[in-house]
């Protein structure tokens, strides 16, 4: 019901934007995604390494309800590559469930230039920590161009970023710590089988207390000064709208 | 090893009187009648006197027996052993040297042995017995309730060996102190500017001076009594303090100090102390540390008393080992330390370790999630 509700949602939201953009047809947000996920419009990899990776980019989609994409384009024809990216998302209908929930890295093979985008829930999946490590999985195998080693690079850490599960290792940590917490409570259990104590004191017996002098005397103050550490980050969390009015956010760089 | 003993006869029927703790009054058992302790005590300052010549009457010696690997010389047990004549049925019975009042084995009467109080000091107060034998054994089990760790065989067989209402002899040390203490405080802020952290600290110097009066801090003045268990019945109700009279010991066991006000008197002052010490600590307050620079406590020693304060006393052996449990005969406060069930140790901390390590492992899935 609700998926039909924003399915409809998003067909007026389309048909908003097609009369608002009007003439320009062909520049529309189509629903359905017109190309696979991984695209090789330089010719990069062959047929078979093609395949395999659109299998995999498939299953991703699948299981972790977000579309992963690869483009290689060889030259981004003046463009930004932001653009490109935006660009490329959008009018080929990339993006998984009503929302358009996805990531697409874009690589100019021959400008040698990249770049992330990232799109609905993807903005949320693959803040500015994320990006920042796919970069790191797939820049050094391109700047060697080792094309399918960056893409399996790119899914891999895709795939790792989407994984929510928690570490195995957790639970004997888990099962250690609650082990030790535990001890406050059976400390407790222990005492009050142990009540026998000599007392320290005689408070009970003071028939009286005068305090006849209290004096808190000022004597002088110290003031220690730390520099705090501004975030000098560029924000690649931070979303820009593209050409077709939607919001993406992304990252990129050369190799 | 000459004794004298005294119990109380009822003047209508001649049979035992004892002191019925709950209602504060000497009572004969056989008759029915109730008298106060102060109408016993006149009567018996008279009636003494011809119970002293009775007991000096000699042993008889009888013939024909070999008495010659015998001797009548206790050596070192002499200081430690006493022999008395049970006015009621005449038994001679032994006893330790500092017992004050005990039961008669043969005849079951309640004897007073005011011999035992010879060459040491009166006491000036006694708190008479308010619970009685059988609100030691309800508190007991009630001790034994909701503690997790008990083992259960120890609570369900529940065999109290040996349970006797003990007047324990006390010091009660009044006293006086002057105390003054030198601390530096400090207040931290912190705050942050645009850029910067800023911690600012300011430094305090603190002097605080007070005069202090303590009101008869008990220590027990028996060796055999435990410190700790005696620490732990505190504290006793001074309002029932009575001018000590022998008409309260009857039905319950005496013990004469046989720790001196000297050797005592430590732990008193200790205790002072750490109290003097404690007032001026804690009435620093708003500071975020504090440090002690000096501090100097003048005792002045004051008054001591002598007082006979009621204990039940409880025992119990399992697997081995001696349990004593104490209960303050006048407020029923309770305590004794009890044995473990490994068991159930383990099967209790499993259980929390199971709870908490849940807990974990819930905390880190939500701040995965988010």
């Amino acid at each position: 019901m609700k998926r039909c509700l924003s399915a409809l949602l998003a067909a007026m939201l389309l048909a908003c934007m097609i009369l608002s953009v009007g003439a320009a047809a062909m520049d529309f947000v189509p629903v359905e995604r017109e190309k696979s996920l991984v695209v090789d419009e330089a010719g990069v990899l062959t047929g078979k390494q093609l395949a395999l990776l659109n299998e995999r980019a498939d299953t991703l989609a699948e299981t972790c309800e977000m579309e992963v994409a690869l483009v290689f384009v060889s030259t981004l024809d003046g463009r930004s590559a932001r653009d490109y990216a935006d660009d490329y998302y959008d009018y080929n209908g990339y993006g998984y469930g009503p929302n358009d929930d996805g990531i697409l890295l874009l690589v100019a093979v021959e400008d040698r230039e990249y770049w992330i985008t990232c799109h609905a829930a993807g903005i949320r999946e693959f803040d500015e920590y994320a990006q920042e490590a796919l970069a790191d999985a797939f820049v050094p195998y391109m700047s060697g161009n080792d094309w399918y080693g960056a893409a399996g690079a790119y899914l891999d850490q895709a795939a790792r970023e989407m994984d929510h599960s928690i570490p195995l290792f957790w639970i004997p940590l888990a099962v250690g710590l609650g082990m030790l917490i535990a001890l406050l409570p059976m400390l407790r259990l222990k005492k009050q089988l142990n009540p026998v104590a000599k007392k320290q004191e005689a408070n009970q017996y003071i028939r009286y207390a005068n305090l006849s002098v209290k004096q808190d005397q000022f004597l002088h103050t110290t003031v220690t000064r730390r520099r705090i550490e501004t975030d000098s980050s560029s924000g690649g969390g931070s979303t820009h709208t593209s050409s077709s009015g939607r919001s993406h956010s992304g990252s990129g760089g050369s190799f | 090893m000459a004794s004298q003993t005294t119990n109380y006869q009822c003047p209508s029927c001649t049979g035992p009187l004892h002191f019925d703790s709950e209602s504060g009054q000497m009572k004969c058992d056989y008759c029915g009648s109730v008298y106060s302790v102060e109408e016993i005590d006149a009567l018996y300052g008279v009636k003494n006197e011809a119970a002293e010549q009775a007991a000096e009457k000699a042993a008889e010696t009888a013939e024909g027996w070999d008495y010659s690997g015998m001797t009548d010389d206790w050596g070192a047990d002499a200081a430690k052993l006493n022999a008395y004549n049970c006015t009621s049925c005449g038994a001679e019975l032994l006893c330790e040297a500092t017992t004050a009042a005990t039961t008669c084995p043969y005849c079951g009467n309640n004897t007073v042995i005011p011999g035992q109080f010879a060459g040491s000091l009166k006491p000036d107060f006694i708190i008479p017995f308010a619970k009685t034998k059988e609100d030691a054994m309800h508190s007991m089990r009630k001790y034994y309730k909701g503690k997790k760790l008990l083992p259960k065989a120890f609570s369900d067989e529940n065999q109290i060996e040996k349970i006797q209402g003990l007047y324990v002899p006390f010091w009660l040390f009044d006293g006086e102190a002057d105390a003054d203490a030198e601390y530096a405080g400090e207040i931290v802020r912190t705050y942050r500017t645009s850029n910067e952290e800023v911690t600012e600290t300011s430094h305090y110097r603190i002097y605080r001076r007070g005069a202090f009066a303590f009101d008869k801090i008990p220590v027990d003045a028996s060796r055999r009594m435990d410190d700790a268990l005696m620490d732990s019945i505190e504290p006793f109700d001074y309002q029932g303090l009575k001018a000590f009279s022998l008409s309260y010991l009857p039905g319950y066991l005496a013990d004469k100090y046989d720790c001196s006000a000297a050797e005592s008197a430590e732990r008193a002052d200790k205790r002072a102390e750490s109290s003097v010490d404690g007032a001026l600590y804690r009435s620093v307050s708003g500071f975020t540390g504090v440090r002690e620079i000096r501090k100097s406590i003048r005792l002045r020693r004051g008054k001591v008393h002598y007082a006979l304060l009621p204990v039940w006393i409880l025992n119990t052996t399992w697997h081995g080992k001696q349990y004593t449990f104490a209960m303050n005969g006048q407020t029923g406060q309770f305590t004794g330390d009890l044995p473990m069930d490994k068991k159930r140790y383990w099967t209790w901390h499993l259980i929390y370790g199971a709870i908490f390590a849940a807990v974990v492992y819930f905390i880190k899935w939500l701040l995965t999630v988010i």
